[in-house]
């Protein structure tokens, strides 16, 4: 009976984590793409990024901007959310959006960009004092291309709601 | 040291006037055993497996919360963390179990499982030794809690505190961890050094309500018959046996007379070797004895937490909504304004106007010779009918509200994208918001009647005489009116 006991508590405690890292695996896997980006939206600070913005990080920083990198006719998948509050995600460019995040739930955007450049996205729901600041980009690359041939210029990630620190 | 000295609030003078002289009990008027009713309930609680299968379950949700809760969404009301603690389970608590089933909660709580664990080096079976002039084996210093904190200020103070940063606690998830977390590594270091459940008898922040408002509850475990009890030459109840763990809330049954500090963990059930443990159904609000200022307080900052609760969160006031959401709003300033009046209100300003109702009750009633503090403490139970009632009346809009939320998290409690029962996107409100006034008032009225019933017939215990009673009790039943007043103001405007 007691080594049944022992078996059931170190089970639990080991099952428990296995059993969500699983469950969450099997809910990200989507359609399938090329490339998968997971975005999400913070209002304290107006960034986009790939960091995983959780409970116990969300209010020791902001996290650092994004962006993505993919290759001209590669399907992408870009799954946002939002760490706070209602945003709104847009690439206009590429006619993707806009697409309403609620915080807590999970919404996809899959395209496939043709043509190389860097095209910008956007918060398209007011959120914040840093809402005009959510600015991101994805880089699509060309055939042979590299990253150099877009060193950032179009977008500077840093902005003044990041170099003050949190509004 | 002796394992049958249980503390003083523990014991309880022999009843008096009771009707069978065949079985005396502390249970007066009507009641059903439970056990002899349903003897496949006395089956399932009397294995040594019971505790630990329905700790278990819970264990495993409370550590799933705590992982949601640090690597789940940091937006509050998407995360199960606190949308089941702070929403689901707190109503649950107030609105069913600590009413119809007293401490129960306690018997399948998780947090004091390692602290169990460390004391005993079992998980279900028990052992047979000598510790202390117990009968079991116990591992551990065993160390006595002192004396001066054999009383639940701690808890009174650790739960105004926490309820002071409710905001915050209610906000992000990360704080509900720490907090929970907290505890049950105290519980389980506790554990380690004193004897027993010394964390949920003196330090555990929820054990105080639910001490408080047990008193209320339909459910009791009592000794069937306490001239059994007396003759009882093994007091394994109390001691243990190889049946069963001493109490680990150090009760001995023979003078367990109210339902406040008995964790239900039926112990005590399996080791009586007379059988003699009831688990009774009686009609509500039977335990009446408050036995310290301690309790008195407890009350006071229930109700006080009610009221404040209510002002901030369903109440008309933007701005005592700020000052209380200091996470949000960055209001230290408003913060300490709002904190310094519920500490003050619940500390001090409710009491001292309760302590004037007595007094003014007891020059009414002409009587110098009953004591302020014995009336002081006796009337106080008002406030635990009443806080009762109040606390399920301002819990219901709350679950209300948050209907869609208690469905979404259920399917992704983490908000990280999970539909594990195609909820994640439901939403559902579960009762128009109108209505909710139609539950809150005869909620509130039922707690005045009992709290102003409760302190006339403590009133005329006291007195004798029904004119000399209802003097002895007017001023407080007015205070009780008044406050009842002013919550239905709150609630339905
Ligand atoms: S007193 Fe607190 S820690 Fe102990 S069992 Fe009850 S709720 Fe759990
Ligand atoms: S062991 Fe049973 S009979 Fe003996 S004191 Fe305890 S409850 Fe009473
Ligand atoms: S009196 Fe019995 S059920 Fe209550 S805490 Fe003690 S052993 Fe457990
Ligand atoms: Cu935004």
């Amino acid at each position: 009976m007691e080594k049944i006991g022992v078996i059931l508590t170190v089970a639990v405690l080991i099952l428990t984590p296995v059993g969500m890292i699983a469950a969450d695996r099997h809910f990200a896997s989507g359609e399938p793409a090329d490339v998968t980006f997971t975005l999400t939206g913070v209002s304290d600070g107006g960034v986009w990024t790939e960091e995983a913005v959780v409970g116990h990080n969300y209010w020791r920083r902001t996290p650092k901007p994004a962006r993505l990198v993919a290759r001209a006719g590669q399907k992408v998948r870009i799954r946002l959310q939002s760490a706070d509050v209602t945003h709104g995600f847009s690439i206009p460019d590429l006619d993707v959006g806009p697409i309403l995040i609620e915080p807590g739930h999970v919404v996809e955007a899959v395209f496939t960009p043709e043509e190389p450049g860097e095209y910008l996205f956007q918060c398209t729901t007011r959120c914040g004092k840093c809402h005009e600041e959510m600015l991101g980009s994805l880089v699509v690359l060309g055939e042979g291309e590299t990253l150099e041939n877009y060193p950032g210029g179009l977008i500077k990630p840093r902005t003044k709601c990041l170099l003050h620190g949190r509004s | 040291m002796n394992a049958l000295e249980t503390i003083e609030r523990r014991s309880a003078a022999a009843p008096t006037g009771l009707p069978e002289p065949s079985k005396r009990t502390f249970l007066t008027g009507r009641r059903m055993e439970l056990f002899e009713k349903f003897p496949r309930l006395y089956w399932l609680v009397t294995r040594r497996w019971f505790q630990f299968a329905v700790v278990v379950p819970n264990l495993l949700f409370f550590y799933a919360f705590l992982i949601a809760g640090v690597f789940g969404s940091p937006v509050g009301n998407r995360n199960i963390i606190i949308i089941f603690i702070w929403i689901l389970w707190w109503f649950a608590l107030i609105t069913a179990l600590v009413p119809f089933a007293s401490r129960v909660w306690c018997t399948v709580c998780p947090l004091p499982f390692f602290g169990d664990w460390i004391q005993r080096r079992a998980l279900i079976n028990v052992r047979t030794g000598r510790t202390c002039g117990l009968q079991n084996q116990m591992y551990g210093l065993n160390k006595k809690w002192p004396k001066a904190l054999s009383n639940i200020w701690l808890q009174n103070i650790a739960f105004l505190g926490l309820c002071t940063f409710s905001a915050m606690l209610v906000t992000r998830p990360i704080v509900t961890v720490w907090v929970l977390g907290s505890l049950i590594v105290l519980a389980a270091l506790m554990a380690g050094v004193f004897r027993g459940r010394t964390f949920c008898n003196y330090v555990c922040p929820i054990s105080g309500f639910l001490s408080l408002f047990s008193m209320t509850s339909t459910l009791a475990l009592r000794s069937k018959d306490l001239d059994v009890c007396a003759k009882c030459k093994t007091k394994s109840c109390s001691v243990g046996s190889d049946k069963g763990w001493a109490c680990p809330w150090g009760i001995y049954m023979g003078k367990l007379d109210r339902n406040n500090y008995c964790g239900l963990c039926m112990e005590c059930v399996k080791s009586c070797p007379n059988d003699n443990i009831g688990l009774f159904l009686r009609p509500a609000m039977s335990d009446t004895r408050i036995k310290g200022y301690d309790e008195s307080w407890k009350a006071f900052i229930m109700l006080t937490l009610a009221a404040a609760y209510s002002i901030v969160l369903l109440g008309p006031y933007g701005i005592v909504k700020d000052f209380a959401n200091v996470a949000e709003v960055g209001d230290w300033k408003g913060f300490g304004i709002y904190a310094g009046g519920l500490w003050l209100t619940a500390l001090a300003a409710l009491p001292a106007a309760f302590a004037a109702c007595v007094w003014i009750g007891r020059r009414l009633a002409g009587r110098s010779d009953l004591g302020q503090k014995e009336i002081f403490l006796g009337l106080s139970y008002v406030f635990v009918p009443m806080g009762l009632l109040a606390w399920i009346a301002f819990s219901f809009p709350l679950i209300m509200i948050n209907g869609s939320y208690i469905l979404n998290v259920m399917s992704d409690p983490m908000g990280r994208g999970w539909d594990l029962f195609r909820t994640a996107q439901i939403h559902w409100s579960p009762i128009l918001p109108e209505y909710v006034g139609c539950i809150q008032a005869p909620l509130l009225f039922l707690g005045a009647f009992y709290a102003i019933r409760a302190g006339y017939r403590f009133a005329l215990e006291k007195t004798g005489t029904p004119a000399v009673a209802v003097r002895l009790a007017a001023p407080v039943s007015i205070l009780v009116t008044a406050i009842t007043l002013a919550f239905l103001k709150l609630f339905v405007g």
